[in-house]
């Protein structure tokens, strides 16, 4: 079936619907995100072709996206951008407060939503600029980014009267926190948000469900934090924070919330981008690139006009595209746009593709659609070893992230890429043989474990605590609550291993977390939320064991505070070598 | 109230000035607060901005207006009081009529979450111990919003 399917496709472009999908938008062919033939996207180096979304029969058969609504949370939209205009539907918002434009035009002071909103669903075959993934897509628009209030965020999120039949809500934001953040479901703010996304996610569109995207942050190398950038200690040494993630993506807690479906970023080569944040709690990866000089990043809308936006009069020079160049006189395109702001666009776009071609999926079976035909990238990764010395004095090895594994349910799975890159025409492919991909949702009580376990200083022995689980279902992801006793937190891997004995590493060491140095009274992680995706198809049933490993037995771990030049503070946390303590820790499963 | 010096952390060093060329955006530099006073919310200390104009109007009692600024320091973002106060009802209380008995705005209600807002001019804190000793409501807190959501 799939075959014949196939071939009556491969007829279709060849009686000349190709013709109309590849001519007819004259940045196309730099897009390499939607169809990767090694070219260079204005940038001074080229990707390896094949590592793209594979569109090319979606793209062909002109359905992407009708009849979806995609919500685009973000600084704002140009919904009046010539390639946007025609598949913005009546419902953005702005909710700038002392904002010129009209109530329902979301101001974009900034230009990143406009450059999302492109990626997702730019008018495809117009003669203008570029195409989105769902290119007949419906978009609004909303300004949130730009002054968040609660109001707005309750709007924007499915809770408005225009938000309320979105299939798709895109957040490519995040915030990167130094603290542990406690998760207290008896916090009523934490409850209120949570029980929205849960509502929507599951009831939104008369009973079909709304998907989260969300971006899995920019904190590989270095993050943002309030109003500085938290800098590993080797920094301005050219470290590299021995090639572990500053940001895990765990680390905030909105990221390891269920009803989020977290993206990783990965270049044109098909790995992961210098910056993305990576963790267990990555669902898929998808394409955003590098910065546009050196290697290709997105080509995608911009502000209208050379004085506004990334491509203006003064950016000329720093690739082919920007500066008011022939192919782009009036600067309204960019190929200058990435990040994981970027991978969760083009993970929407494909999200209201696979919708559009068969509305009777719920959000759920296209979550796990999506996971299910995902593609292997940079399949001979290796992960990251960490090389310490131990509390012996001898130097050992922790396997920090793991290389491509395949858990007992024969998924494969990386913490760089989730269970891999986006694979639209497989999964287009897949949802229109079935309206019934997974069966009903299963989400356990919380069960839990107070035993006190020591956590030995820089030993790779760890503390471990084992809970017996007895509800008998399939894994889709696993969370964790943890209350940690360490004096400092970015010593510690946080592992969870499952009855069958697939490993997942929910929180990499020589992470950011480094809030103690600042405030003392921060004893280590209270109730702290982290999720895997690591485990999905295994039984639940049986033994699971958390173990938490002390990976560093130095005197002195330190970390940069940089506001800008002139204020960088570096900033020692010392080691007093007492043992950690597991105080308790609870999961459920979310499966079925 | 007291003046408060919000770079105190122990042992942190300034490095000379670098050179721009690591390619990292700059920010602005970060603000020691004059003055301000202590403010528990949320069961969380902080310190509350006092604008210097607003100095000779300081009470014995510490207040907390929609508004208002607060923060742990120069590397914590600063939160602003909105007015909002998020509470998780008793099983089976309609937040609606809770919301007019306290003359409250009920802005939105979820299963047993609601929120509510103040009108201006009404000390949260004062407020807050109110809803928590209201037999109706198990929990409160105050929303403080600081923009912490940052395009990626």
């Amino acid at each position: 079936m799939n075959l014949k399917y196939s071939k009556l496709a491969l007829a279709m472009v060849g009686v000349g619907i190709a013709s109309t999908a590849y001519a007819s938008d004259p940045l196309y062919s730099q897009q390499w995100h939607l169809n990767n033939t090694g070219q260079n996207a204005f940038s001074q180096t080229s990707g390896t072709a094949g590592n793209d979304l594979n569109t090319q029969l979606t793209q062909a058969f002109g359905i992407a996206g009708v009849g979806i609504k995609v919500a685009i949370i973000d600084t704002g939209v140009q919904i009046d951008h010539p390639d946007l205009a025609a598949n913005v539907t009546s419902g953005s918002q702005n909710f700038i407060s002392d904002s010129t434009y009209p109530a329902d035009y979301p101001e974009d002071p900034n230009g990143h939503g406009t450059a999302v909103a492109g990626l997702i669903g730019a008018v495809g075959h117009n003669g203008e600029g570029v195409r989105g993934v769902a290119s007949n897509t419906s978009l609004l628009g909303f300004n949130w980014l730009s002054e968040q209030t609660f109001e707005g965020w309750l709007i924007s999120h499915g809770k408005g009267t225009s938000t309320q039949d979105v299939r798709v809500f895109n957040q490519s934001y995040g915030f990167s926190p130094i603290d542990p953040i406690k998760a207290d479901l008896n916090d009523p703010q934490f409850n209120f948000e949570i029980g929205v996304m849960a509502d929507v996610s599951q009831n939104a569109a008369w009973g079909r469900g709304a998907l989260f995207v969300k971006s899995a942050g920019n904190g590989y190398r270095y993050f943002r934090s309030g109003g500085f950038f938290v800098l590993p200690g080797d920094f301005f040494a050219g470290g590299n924070n021995l090639g572990l993630p500053m940001h895990n993506s765990n680390q905030s807690y909105d990221n390891s919330n269920y009803y989020n479906l977290v993206t990783s970023a990965i270049t044109a080569d098909g790995t992961r981008t210098s910056y993305s944040s990576v963790g267990s709690n990555v669902w898929v990866a998808a394409p955003a690139g590098e910065y546009g000089t050196n290697a290709p990043a997105m080509v995608t809308t911009d502000l209208m006009g050379c004085d506004a936006g990334m491509n203006t009069s003064a950016g000329l020079g720093s690739n082919g595209l920007h500066g008011g160049t022939e192919l782009d006189p009036e600067c309204n395109y960019t190929s200058t746009m990435n990040g994981t702001s970027s991978a969760a666009p083009n993970t929407s776009g494909a999200i209201a593709a696979i919708m559009s071609t068969n509305h009777a999926l719920t959000a759920r079976d296209v979550r796990a659609l999506l996971a299910e035909t995902t593609s292997k990238t940079d399949a001979a990764n290796s992960g990251v070893s960490l090389d310490f010395v131990n509390h012996a004095g001898e130097l050992v090895s922790y396997q920090a992230v793991d290389p491509w594994t395949t858990n007992a349910a024969g998924v494969d799975f990386h913490a760089f890429y989730g269970f891999g890159a986006v694979d639209l025409d497989k999964a287009m492919s897949r949802a229109r043989m079935t309206n019934n991909v997974l069966p009903a949702e299963i989400i356990t009580p919380w069960v839990g474990s107070d035993l006190m376990v020591e956590v030995p200083d820089a030993s790779l022995a760890g503390g471990e605590s084992s809970l017996e689980f007895s509800d008998d279902i399939t894994v889709e992801s696993v969370q964790v609550q943890l209350t940690l006793d360490h004096s400092r937190l970015p010593d510690l891997a946080i592992e969870l291993i499952s009855p069958a004995g697939t490993r997942s590493v929910l929180q990499t060491p020589r992470n950011g977390l480094v809030g103690q140095s600042l405030d003392p009274s921060i004893t280590g992680f209270d109730q702290q939320l982290l999720l895997s995706n690591q485990f999905y198809g295994e039984q639940a049933k049986g033994e699971w064991t958390l173990r938490a490993v002390d990976t560093n037995g130095e005197e002195q771990f330190s970390f940069i505070a940089y506001f800008n030049s002139a204020n960088v503070f570096f900033v020692p946390l010392n080691n007093n070598q007492e043992p950690g303590v597991i105080k308790n820790w609870s999961m459920r499963v979310i499966g079925h | 109230m007291k003046p408060s010096i919000f770079l105190s952390a122990a042992a942190v060093t300034l490095f000379s000035s670098l050179s721009m060329a690591n390619g990292l955006q700059e920010l602005a530099s970060p603000v020691e607060i004059q003055t301000s006073e202590v403010v528990v919310v949320n069961g969380q200390t902080f310190n509350k901005v006092i604008e210097p104009s607003a100095t000779s109007n300081f009470a014995d009692t510490v207040k907390l207006f929609a508004g208002d600024v607060v923060t742990k320091g120069s590397f914590s973002l600063a939160s602003k009081a909105t007015g909002i106060i998020f509470v998780t009802l008793v099983d089976g209380q309609n937040a609606k009529q809770v919301a007019a008995d306290l003359q409250l705005q009920l802005v939105f209600a979820n299963g047993n979450s609601a929120v509510f807002k103040a009108d201006e001019g009404v000390d949260l804190l004062n407020l807050n111990d109110n809803l928590f000793n209201d037999s109706r409501i198990k929990a409160v807190k105050i929303e403080l919003a600081n923009n912490k959501y940052n395009p990626e």
